[in-house]
């Protein structure tokens, strides 16, 4: 069954920069997909679109038959909780304590009144703890999140968008600010807690050999299109040097630099 | 080292005879920002206009002033030695005083915070609802605590109730506005996090952005207590409760030694309020 379908998928920021062109994939329940492209190819702009963060300038992102972009207030707002997103940099609230902010993925089905003076229920407290002691981090549960480290910071992000009890986990360059080691770590733990709650993952990586290692699949984009969509194993050298060749050197920094601005 | 350059400029190339020169051109126009612009100079002007304008019209005399001298010498004189059995009284009122503006600085504090996110862009991005915030706030900020205790004194009667009403409401338009640009520099990344786990604004407000803000509104509050506790004593010349009604009395009384006994008590407090809170916000920051 599909989980997540993107449909002719176009969009053009309010400047006139058109950064995706017609993308369509499919993602079926259960898989991890990596979506993998050089900078400025657009995957940001299409975990923006996947997670209804931005709604296409032409055709549709459906969830699990639901167009996000078309649902407003109650609903939007579960809708976006089955959904849970991983950024490339945490998004924490540095201040707050290690469980507070994995609580924060609690809070769409909380008590509205009661949440607001920071009461969680038992069973949200003992989820969120029990996904951080999955994640490595059992024994940071009362530390504030901007004392942890980065690798551990991105894994708290992790748990958060865990907590949501998602159908679907949609990260983009989680691991973009980290060490390559740290990185390879991450994901593994990304991927290990992504197959043990039987969730399905669409990763934006900029890292090949990361990608390979713990995708089924593999999207490659380029400019905004969508270059290959193949099984890990079909996905060559040869494929891979194309997708990142600077065969027109300047027109491809200019490119970048109107997708940055 | 310039015989050189020029040797090679000849020898080489034709382009490094004509940069050199243009770079001195650079040099001696950036130089040339170093004069004051026409704006400046106009401003400075005007300065000296307002400043020669406003002296004249506040009444500002040099020579009464020196003749003055001798006068604030004897009352001076005629404070000391302070009179202790004043103390008693001073101390009361005093805490009073801080009560006053305790209170009325924990109720203000409380009641800007919704005033504040009503007011803040990135809470509220639907321009009316900021427009009308901002105004409301503008309007009652530009009325001076004194004239609040005035009013209240008119309305609930002498005594520190009206001046705890005064410096609540001052605080709290004063409070609303700058924690609503406060709340405006925040960092809205882990705000736009929650919002996208599908959390409602309030659980985001309660949960993102006030724990990622409180340690600046907490120093900004023991400045406004610390700036509450100097209005509070002013609010007895109204009525208004507080150690700045017995200072009147005194005053009128020609009692100088109870006036300085009550000075100091102020000074003392004020000081060392000042002291602790400097310490407490040095935590924060």
């Amino acid at each position: 069954m599909t989980v997540l379908e993107a449909a002719d998928v176009t969009f053009r920021y309010p400047d006139g920069t058109q950064a995706l062109t017609e993308v369509s994939v499919g993602v079926e329940r259960g898989e991890i997909v990596a979506v993998l492209g050089p900078s400025g190819a657009g995957k940001s702009t299409l975990f923006k679109c996947f997670a209804g963060l931005e709604r296409p300038s032409g055709g549709a992102v459906t969830v699990e038959g639901v167009e996000l972009g078309a649902l407003h207030g109650k609903e939007r707002r579960l809708a976006q909780h089955r959904i849970g997103l991983v950024f490339q940099e945490f998004h924490l609230v540095g201040r707050a304590t290690v469980l507070s902010n994995v609580l924060v993925g609690r809070l769409a089905t909380a008590n509205p009144v009661t949440s607001l003076v920071h009461w969680m229920s038992r069973r949200d407290r003992t989820l969120a703890v029990e996904l951080l002691t999955r994640v490595g981090l059992g024994d940071q549960v009362r530390k504030r999140a901007d004392s942890l480290s980065g690798g551990q910071r991105q894994r708290v992000a992790l748990a958060r968008a865990l907590s949501q009890r998602p159908e679907l986990l949609l990260a983009d360059e989680p691991v973009a600010n980290l060490d390559p080691v740290l990185a390879a770590g991450v994901i593994d733990d990304i991927v290990r807690m992504v197959r043990e709650e039987g969730l399905t993952a669409v990763l934006n990586l900029h890292d090949v050999s990361l990608a390979r290692r713990v995708a089924q699949r593999i999207v490659g984009m380029r400019e905004g299109r969508i270059v290959f969509d193949l099984p890990v194993e079909d996905v060559t050298d040869a494929l891979l040097a194309g997708l990142y060749a600077n065969e027109d050197v300047a027109a491809n920094a200019a490119h970048r630099e109107e997708v940055a601005a | 080292m310039t015989a050189t350059i020029d040797k090679k400029a000849d020898g080489v190339s034709t382009d490094t005879p004509v940069a050199a020169p243009s770079r001195r051109d650079e040099i001696e126009r950036l130089a040339r920002l170093r004069r004051p612009s026409w704006g400046t100079v106009a401003g400075a002007l005007a300065a000296i206009v307002v400043l020669g304008w406003s002296s004249s019209s506040s009444g500002f005399d040099g020579p009464a002033l020196v003749e003055g001298l001798p006068h604030v010498g004897d009352f001076v004189s005629r404070m000391f030695p302070p009179n202790w059995e004043e103390l008693p009284i001073a101390i009361e009122l005093m805490i009073e005083t801080l009560g006053i503006a305790i209170t009325g600085t924990v109720f203000g504090t409380v009641l800007s915070i919704p005033l504040a996110l009503l007011a803040a862009r990135n809470v509220f991005p639907q321009p009316w609802i900021r427009n009308s915030a901002r105004t409301f706030i503008n309007v009652f900020r530009a009325i001076p605590e004194l004239m609040w205790a005035l009013m209240f004194v008119a309305s609930v009667g002498l005594g520190a109730f009206a001046g705890t009403l005064a410096i609540t409401l001052g605080t709290s338009v004063g409070m609303a506005r700058l924690f609503a640009d406060i709340f405006e520099t925040a960092d809205m990344r882990a705000w736009d996090a929650a919002a996208a786990t599908g959390a409602r604004k309030s659980q985001r407000v309660a949960w993102v952005l006030l724990p990622q803000q409180i340690p600046t509104m907490a120093s900004y509050t023991l400045l406004v207590l610390d700036g509450n506790v100097r209005a509070a004593s002013l609010l007895g010349l109204v009525g208004a409760g507080g150690i700045g009604m017995e200072l009147n009395q005194q005053l009128r009384l020609f009692e100088y030694g109870s006036v300085m006994t009550i000075v100091l008590v102020v000074l003392v407090v004020i000081m060392s309020l000042d002291l602790i809170s400097s310490t407490v916000r040095k935590r924060f920051v």
